[in-house]
């Protein structure tokens, strides 16, 4: 049985298929449009998916979609209601927009040559699904919390075989997702984009404006809260704060204008204020469920500097955050609800390897390097092509790595990565050179996972993120062999790698018996405002245009050409 | 090149949409800040029932 769940029209767009239950290919539109965090229909994703599947379209059991566009748009029209006469211009620019593509999802699956059933799972449940399902608990307490669905901001859930039972909610405008961005947004960054750098910026600030924060939110012990909607503009306008905001926490910053202590200060006290509502609301999910183990979904979720501190903060003793726990991910959340819990099918298969994208073979790969005209040597064996990784990785070489399937999600894991030494105290800056992004953002460190109790202060039940979505502290002793990812605060964001991992599993020890550390700076393949490449020929591309030294795709090593810098 | 229907739609679709708004969206208004004065002000807590059924397939068949 074949089910395509799709999501689509808010931010990152996605496709993913599933086949008995499991799923068997995942991609983001961006990654084919290269549109960074695309949000129309994705054409090229479902295309991919039926591809992967050597299919068509008519030969799928059902299509779910992530949300209810009816239900979406009854929300927005009743936004503009309460909101009457300022929401005037949002009205006029979005009304044509609804009325286009936005409403007739289901009409835009038809002309594609689809005529099963489509399903329209609500946009939380579609996070609930993908946070559960895909996790290796039977039963579980789930959270999801994002910026919106069609009302729900916040949902309260339990997870129990192949049902999803909903328990408590929180709706629109009452949001954590839209408070977060609120402040994203003020800082000078992008919305739905550049939440993450917030929470870099927060550890080179103190938490000196949570009490003002507090006038804007109000916080209940259980978790709950309430924005005050006098400081908020993002019902009616195209700004997310007004004035009354401005007064509590002075002039916006721009984005060309350099950041501030203040700046960092009010980043620390968001970041702040968002953990103290994280960990009630878990503190309450756990005291109503009285579960072990908890699922978080929802863009939220992405927050990992957070989601390290839950095993501490929180009574929860078994953790699962999938890696695409956003907009994209819901895609399959949605795809995973259809067929377990409409389609009854029990048997669940638990997510254990996000390399869901497509894939290149070593013809396809020759191809683009002949076509490119660059210097190259392919390696006969593995363990050849590791050993040269390895040795070229100790002597400082910055390596994009290129290797099988692209990962489904925003995170690279060694698929798509760019790989340096993280020992080296310059690394840091080196590669925020070849990626062209700002300096205060902190670089991801992939680890063994046998070794990640060596380095880093993991609990014995928290020693697996294979999927990067935790931070945890570096231990005192080892900040000097991961220099360039041990953020300001001593915490770095981790992904630990197992056998199961293949190459880069090998890559890792043999940088580690080289150098004594096992563990590499791993950041995305990409470069600043770009989406993570896809194809080979984006690789070379992005080699040729930033200071890397090396590309690795599949067995062949490609050099810079000489005087290239 | 747009049609005559796509010119003619692009002049009208504006004021159709303002006066749609000030007439239609006033009166939602004004509906809408009479029911809240029914409203609670104090609150103990702001969660609330989640009335989602994940037990009803024909709930996932539509789009409202």
């Amino acid at each position: 049985m074949r089910v395509l769940g799709i999501s689509a029209f808010y931010h990152d767009s996605a496709a993913a298929l599933l086949e008995n239950g499991r799923i068997v290919f995942a991609a983001e539109e961006e990654r084919f449009s290269r549109i960074k965090h695309d949000n129309s229909f994705p054409l090229q994703a479902v295309q991919a998916c039926l591809d992967h599947a050597g299919i068509k379209i008519s030969e799928l059991d059902a299509v779910a979609y992530y949300e209810k566009p009816l239900l979406k748009f009854e929300r927005v029209l009743d936004n503009f209601v309460q909101t009457y006469p300022g929401s005037l211009r949002p009205f006029l620019k979005s009304i044509p927009e609804w009325l286009g593509d936005k409403i007739k999802v289901e009409q835009t699956i038809r002309k594609l040559g689809f005529a099963g059933q489509v399903y329209f799972i609500p946009h939380h449940v579609s996070h609930a699904a993908a946070a559960f399902y895909p996790s290796p608990f039977k039963k579980a307490a789930i959270l999801t919390i994002d910026g919106v669905g069609e009302y729900q901001t916040t949902g309260l859930w339990t997870g129990d075989g192949n049902s999803i039972t909903p328990i408590k909610e929180i709706v629109f405008p009452h949001s954590l997702g839209l408070l977060y961005s609120t402040f994203t947004a003020f800082l000078g960054f992008r919305v739905n984009d550049d939440e993450y750098k917030v929470m870099g910026m927060a550890a080179y600030g103190q938490p000196k404006h949570v009490d003002k924060i507090k006038r804007v939110v109000q916080i209940k012990d259980d978790g709950s809260f309430n924005l005050d909607l006098d400081y908020f503009a993002f019902r009616q306008g195209f700004q997310m704060w007004n004035r009354n905001f401005e007064k509590l926490f002075g002039n916006q910053r721009h984005s060309n204008e350099r950041i501030t202590a203040r700046h960092y200060d009010i980043a620390a006290s968001i970041q702040a204020v968002t953990e103290e509502i994280y960990f009630k609301m878990l503190r309450h999910l756990h005291l109503v469920t009285k579960l072990n183990a908890v699922c978080v979904g929802g863009g939220v979720a992405l927050n990992a500097l957070a989601n390290g501190k839950i095993y501490r903060e929180t009574p929860f003793k078994k953790v699962y955050i999938f890696g695409p726990t956003g907009d994209s991910g819901a895609a399959s959340g949605a795809a995973l609800f259809t067929y377990h819990n409409l389609l009854k099918k029990p048997k669940r298969h638990s997510v254990e390897d996000l390399r869901l994208g497509t894939y290149f073979s070593d013809l396809m790969i020759k191809g683009s390097l002949l076509k490119s005209g660059l210097e190259y040597r392919k390696f006969s064996t593995d363990r050849q092509l590791i050993s040269e990784v390895a040795g070229l990785l100790a002597k400082n070489k910055i390596v994009g790595w290129f290797q099988g399937r692209m990962e489904y999600g925003p995170r690279a894991l060694g698929s798509r990565s760019i790989l340096a030494n993280p020992k080296s105290p310059r690394m840091k800056d080196r590669v925020n050179e070849v990626k062209f992004r700002e300096e205060f953002r902190p670089f991801a460190g992939s680890v063994l996972e046998e070794k990640v109790q060596d380095y880093f202060k993991v609990p014995d039940s928290g020693r697996r993120s294979p999927f990067m979505t935790f931070c945890f502290q570096v231990k005192p002793g080892k900040k000097s062999y991961l220099a360039a990812v041990t953020h300001r605060d001593g915490t770095c964001r981790i992904q630990t790698v197992s056998k199961k991992d293949g190459l880069y599993y090998q890559l890792i020890r043999e940088f580690g018996n080289r150098t004594g550390v096992y563990c590499l700076l791993n950041t995305s393949f990409n470069l600043k405002g770009d989406p993570i490449v896809e194809s080979p020929n984006q690789a070379i591309r992005d080699l040729l245009k930033t200071r890397l030294d090396y590309l690795v795709i599949g067995n062949f090593l490609v050099t810079k050409p000489n005087g290239k810098k | 090149m747009t049609s005559l229907i796509g010119k003619i739609n692009q002049i009208f679709i504006l004021p159709i949409l303002v006066v749609l708004y000030l007439i239609g969206f006033g009166l939602a208004h004004i509906i809408w800040r009479i029911t809240l004065l029914s409203r609670p002000r104090v609150q103990p807590t702001f969660w609330q029932n989640n009335l989602i059924k994940t037990d009803s397939t024909d709930y996932f068949k539509s789009a409202l």
